[in-house]
């Protein structure tokens, strides 16, 4: 519900906390830290995409000087299963899945040496046939990925296959003027965060582990390993540094945890292992693969009768993303009305690095789909394709199919109208294809609608918050989520400040450290600020509660006569008349009952779905003899709900931008066809947009401020990731008439599509 | 074999003991315990290793620490004096330039060295001289523009 | 840098004759800007020479341009004798090359030595016609940059040799222009090239036409050269002449590009650098 006072922290741009030592190189990272006598690991890795490991002899390995300990499947074969998601891996297998896929582990006095033990490591190998194409892992006949699944979970290489309908397509596309089809493929794409993953593990000799890694959850990890390795939580201390050098989905939980915790098991001393650039690349998630083969009917005044959809999602050889082969559908149903709707996943292993999380997750890849395809329904039909959505999108009030739940608030109109004036929408090309010329301008569009929690009704999405006072009436908060470069931080101390009628500075906070803070989900999925942010203004309003009710009795006053801010109690009739918060504590009556001490938690539930809404309008410019493409301007437009933080919010909308263009024009890991190893895992050949090759970005934020949500926010970390591609392609297809349904829209595939009309 | 290498870091002379191969980020990091210079990629294609030796931002990780004989080193530690912010971290700062911060240190000595050398830039050229630098957070429009406003004088 | 890479020794001589004489020994490796041999330096590497006391450092004017070979690239890119066409090519590749702090360091004779197909600088400096200086045990000789190149990554250089210098001579009165494809603006060349020609009398004359990224070695079409000597500027004339110099090609195709669209942007480039080399060999910036 909205606030009954105007707001004057929350919707304000403070100085992000910690950003003085980001800037003096005072931020200690996970790779930053030293523990009394550690050692350094490295990790052996497969040259085969698909293996039986006989045997492994480490002794040569051992024996050379500065090797402590040397770990293989005998010592690390417990099964990781994250507490979300499908994937099934083991610390250390006996059989390997993918070039790259962990085979043995040393620790040692140096990472030189340790990389030096690999050579000294002897693999008993049984080469196995392998596979790398989706479709072609689908046939019956296709070499198995995961035998031992079999029967269990998966059947061949497919791992999930769902059919998901509403209403009735075959009798929706009987009534539609105008029927397209068209295949989609969007690429194995990487996370890149400047920072590689690093950790750090170390036991006491009472059996206690102790984890520090650069993560965006804690709690999720200590669950998942304590059940692995079967202790009880209590003796697993996970904790993310204070520093984390970005996430974006890829920071997020893996089996290699259990393999570095058995290390440094054996080895008796902490172990810190920090990965390559080149190991960032390959053998960390990726985005998923995915095909989409589309079948749509319109009638000819613009209005969808039939979306049909068949998804194959390339989840490599571990399924970190599996939940994307039947999440996506949910976003044909979220966006734009249509009675009829069917999608048809498919989640498929190959041989080829894990896929799973990556911003946008399972909402990138089929937006691109979704609404590439408009702008071409929108010019076949002679319509633009801007009142083509506005005809068509979900309003306030309208039921969402996918979960039954009305849409409680929409600034999409809003974000497509401004959106459409800030790009200058009239100067399109009326009809695709600019005049002749060596250069071609477009300008094309898109819009999404993301996911945020509860999305399906059958979720859970709770947040925990606990917040202590200190005598001088400062404060302590502390949460389970991790702060992982996005300013989560500052975003929780605003709202807590606001609901409390404090001072940000005086707010401090502990996170993401399983021994101290409550339970907590992940930062990911835009979801902390309306889940755990929800648990932080509860919590923050009990603290004022209490406050209040402590000072009624200093002041002699009824509580309904006192309200807070900036730190102070303060009689609502008479403002002079106040008392600060470490008043009140110091207050005689206060402390000498321990009354001073407050401790108050809050768990909050997520009560609905609020729907994440944003338009992008780019104009490029497509060299037509080479196919570069420059984009010149792009626009984003987003519903934000509210923004806690506008120039954080900006950040965000900016830094998705950036990874969405990187998407659409450059960015691909990619992986030889024959014998499934990486071909550019490194920054010179996996093309990173740098300050030079950005637009000129315009941000809008539009701010419907919704009634369920803390402060009418919606989730924004994600958004701007998923609508930058089809914009882009959109454009292209509006300077050009090309169709190009593969990203990335390299200079080649763009040079392609306009000689032969689509690539 | 160890070659012992003298040259001034942030002010200080110091001696190095280093093997040929050692790069001058190792002992930055490793030797000197300094810690704001980050290792983000190991072949100078991504600029967090960036440090400033005889008023040029280089990539440390592509240093030979045998060859800094007699070289004057800044890295991210040695600007700013007396617990004050040099103007460009604490245009970072209010411009909300850094995210999650690990690009930081190398953009901001990029920058330094640039406006050194180059204190009136256009908008174009400053673009030009951060693509030595990688962000993954901000699409680096906050950082052109905290940038932009110390060289106009917006941030002392 | 892999750890596999660990150079026993670092010598840092002061005169030619002891750094020619170490370069001779088994396992010997000139290190001048390091960019390369810090990410790619094989484990056989044993010591390490580096020339950088050698001062070799310098552009200057003598007889045409005298350039050090541990000269940087940024170093040239603030020198004033590059100023004017057709020298100026020579700072239009090295200001493509890599990226800025990256130019600090990269030095142009470690860039030639590397003697990778998509070099910057060669294109460039083999349309001025640029021979190198060669040091070693035996003395000093000179080469023709364009016969320097044996193959990827081979060049001419024999036992305990070394670049010195890249000398370019006089040039004539003439326009030129370097061109480059990329896949972002920070990037090696997918395909790069460099044209410098004279107009006397309203013909082309004296043209240089070379290309990069194309070939196992930087590429002088004499063809495409021959094609446009003695002619009138035209729109036809370009285009034929492009294309005869992508048909002299013979490109790979690899995960950055294919050989088709390397040869099809040979062709584009080539053409845009007779075009843009004609208009400055006119006047025109």
């Amino acid at each position: 519900m909205l606030p009954e006072k105007e707001l004057t922290i929350v919707g304000t741009s403070p100085e992000m906390k910690l950003t003085r030592n980001k800037v003096t190189g005072r931020a200690e990272f996970t790779v930053d830290m030293r523990r009394p006598g550690m050692l350094y690991a490295k990790m052996l890795r497969s040259p085969h995409a698909s293996a039986n490991i006989n045997g492994i002899d480490y002794s040569r390995a051992l024996a050379l000087s500065g090797v402590v300990a040397v770990i293989t499947y005998e010592d690390a074969k417990y099964l990781y299963k994250p507490s979300h998601g499908s994937s099934r891996e083991y610390g250390l297998d006996d059989m390997v899945r993918y070039v790259g896929d962990k085979v043995a582990m040393v620790a040692a006095e140096t990472e030189e040496i340790a990389e030096l033990a690999l050579g000294y490591i002897d693999v008993d190998y049984e080469v196995l046939p392998h596979i790398v194409d989706m479709e072609e892992a689908m046939e019956p006949d296709a070499p198995v990925v995961h035998p031992e699944r079999q029967g269990i979970d998966c059947d061949g290489n497919i791992l999930d296959h769902n059919i998901q309908e509403w209403g009735d397509v075959e009798e929706g596309f009987k009534k539609a003027d105008f029927i397209i089809e068209n295949r989609f493929y969007t690429p194995r794409v990487c996370h890149a965060a400047l920072e590689p993953h690093a950790m750090l593990a170390e036991w006491d000799l009472d059996g206690n582990l102790t984890m520090w890694s650069s993560e965006q959850t804690a709690f999720m990890i200590r669950d998942s390993l304590a059940d692995a390795l079967k202790m009880p939580r209590s003796k697993i201390r996970f904790i993310v540094p204070d520093y984390v050098g970005g996430g974006f989905g890829g920071k997020y939980e893996s089996a290699e945890k259990i393999a570095l915790a058995i290390l440094a098991r054996k080895a008796g001393k902490p172990v810190m292992w920090r990965l390559t650039r080149e190991e960032e690349f390959y053998t960390t998630r990726t985005r998923s693969p995915c095909i989409f083969e589309s079948r749509t009917g319109v009638t000819k005044d613009g209005v969808f009768v039939a979306r049909q959809m068949r998804g194959i999602i390339d989840i490599g050889s571990y399924a970190w993303g599996a939940i994307m082969s039947s999440r996506a559908a949910s976003y044909m149903t979220m966006l734009y009305k249509c009675a009829n709707i069917k999608y048809t996943g498919y989640g498929v292993y190959t041989n080829t690095p894990p896929s799973g999380a990556m911003r946008g997750f399972t909402s990138t890849p089929i937006h691109y789909a979704m609404e590439a395809e408009i702008d071409e329904i929108a010019a076949a039909i002679d319509m633009d394709p801007l009142e083509f959505r506005l005809k068509n999108k979900l309003n306030v009030g309208d039921i969402i199919p996918l979960n039954g739940v009305a849409v409680s608030s929409s600034g999409l109109e809003e974000t497509m109208l401004k959106g459409a004036s800030a790009i200058g929408w009239h100067r399109r090309n009326a009809k695709p294809g600019a005049p002749d010329a060596r250069y071609k301008r477009g300008i094309g569009m898109a819009s999404y609608c993301h996911y945020s929690p509860m999305l399906k009704g059958t979720e859970r999405s709770i947040g925990n918050a606990v917040l202590k006072s200190n005598v001088d009436g400062s404060f302590h908060l502390l949460l389970g989520l991790a702060d992982i470069g996005q300013g989560l931080r500052t975003i929780m101390a605003q709202i807590c400040a606001e609901a409390l009628g404090g001072i940000l500075d005086e707010i401090n906070l502990t996170l993401a450290d399983t021994q101290t803070t409550p339970w907590g989900t992940t930062t990911a999925a835009s979801r902390s600020t309306i889940e755990t942010g929800g648990a932080v203004k509860d919590v923050a309003e009990k603290m004022k509660r209490r406050l209040i009710e402590l000072a009624s009795v200093m002041m002699g006053l009824h509580e309904g006569d006192l309200d807070t801010k900036e730190g102070l109690v303060y009689e609502l009739a008479n403002p002079g008349n106040s008392v600060r918060f470490g008043e009140i504590l110091h207050h005689p009556d206060v402390y000498l009952r321990g009354d001073n001490v407050i401790v108050l938690k809050s768990t909050y539930s997520v009560p609905q779905f609020v729907p994440p809404y944003g338009s992008q309008f780019a104009e490029v410019e497509v060299d037509t003899e080479t196919g570069e493409v420059r984009v010149i301007k792009m626009v984003a437009a987003s519903d934000v709900g509210r923004a806690i933080h506008p120039k954080s919010v900006e950040g965000q909308l900016e830094g998705g931008i950036h990874m969405g263009i990187g998407f659409a024009l450059a960015e691909e890991l990619k992986i030889d066809p024959v014998t499934g190893a990486p071909l550019n895992p490194n920054f010179l050949d996996y093309k990173l947009f740098r300050a030079g090759d950005m637009p000129e970005l315009k941000i809008i934020i539009v701010e419907p401020v919704d009634p369920y949500s803390v402060y009418g926010v919606k989730g924004v970390g994600e958004m701007t990731v998923i609508a930058t591609a089809p914009a882009i392609r959109n454009a292209i297809f509006n300077a050009t008439g090309a169709k190009v349904f593969r990203l990335p829209l390299t200079s080649e595939n763009v040079l392609a599509a306009l000689k032969e009309g689509h690539v | 074999m160890r070659v012992a290498v003298n040259f001034k870091i942030n002010g200080r002379d110091r001696t190095a003991h280093v093997e040929p191969r050692t790069s001058l980020l190792d002992v930055i990091r490793e030797d000197l315990g300094l810690i704001g210079t980050k290792e983000g990629c190991g072949k100078g294609e991504c600029g967090a290793c960036t440090v400033i030796m005889d008023g040029d931002a280089v990539p440390s990780c592509l240093i030979l620490a045998a060859g800094v004989e007699g070289k004057e080193i800044i890295t991210i530690e040695g600007i700013g004096e007396n617990g004050r912010l040099h103007p460009l971290q604490e245009a970072f700062v209010r411009y909300h330039a850094s995210q999650c911060g690990f690009c930081s240190p190398g953009m901001i000595l990029t920058a330094k060295a640039f406006l050194n050398r180059n204190p009136n830039p256009s908008e174009a050229e400053v673009r030009d001289v951060m693509m030595s630098n990688l962000c993954r957070c901000t699409g680096y429009e906050k950082i052109v523009e905290a940038i932009m406003a110390v060289a106009n004088g917006e941030v002392a | 840098m892999d750890a596999h890479f660990k150079p026993e020794h670092y010598h840092r001589p002061v005169d030619m004759k002891t750094a020619s004489a170490l370069l001779a020994q088994r396992g010997a490796r000139v290190i001048a800007g390091g960019t390369d041999l810090l990410v790619n330096g094989p484990a056989s590497t044993e010591s390490l020479v580096d020339i950088n006391g050698l001062g070799l450092s310098y552009i200057r004017e003598d007889d045409g341009l005298r350039i050090g070979s541990t000269t940087s690239f940024s170093y040239l890119l603030r020198s004033p004798l590059l100023e004017r066409y057709p020298y100026r090519v020579i700072a239009d590749a090295a200001g493509e090359l890599g990226h800025h702090n990256l130019r600090h360091v990269a030095t142009v004779g470690g860039n030639i030595c590397n003697a990778v197909p998509s070099a910057d600088a060669p294109v460039a400096l083999i349309a001025l016609d640029a021979a190198v200086i060669i040091h070693g045990p035996s003395g000093e000789r000179t080469v023709p940059l364009d016969g320097f190149f044996k193959f990827v990554r081979e060049t001419i250089l024999g036992e305990g040799e070394f670049l010195k210098e890249i000398a370019v001579p006089v040039q004539p009165e003439s326009g030129a222009c370097f061109q480059k494809l990329g896949r972002t603006k920070v990037d090696i060349a997918l395909v790069n090239a460099a044209c410098r020609l004279s107009i006397i009398d309203g013909l082309i004359s004296d043209s240089r036409i070379v290309l990069g990224a194309v070939y196992p070695t930087p590429l002088r079409v004499r063809a495409a050269e021959d094609m446009l000597n003695g002619k009138e500027f035209t729109v036809e004339l370009v285009a034929k002449t492009a294309i005869i110099a992508s048909d002299a090609t013979k490109p790979i195709s690899d995960h950055r590009a294919s050989a088709e669209y390397r040869r099809e942007i040979s062709s584009v480039l080539v053409k845009r650098a007779i075009i843009k080399a004609y208009g400055r060999a006119e006047g025109s910036p």
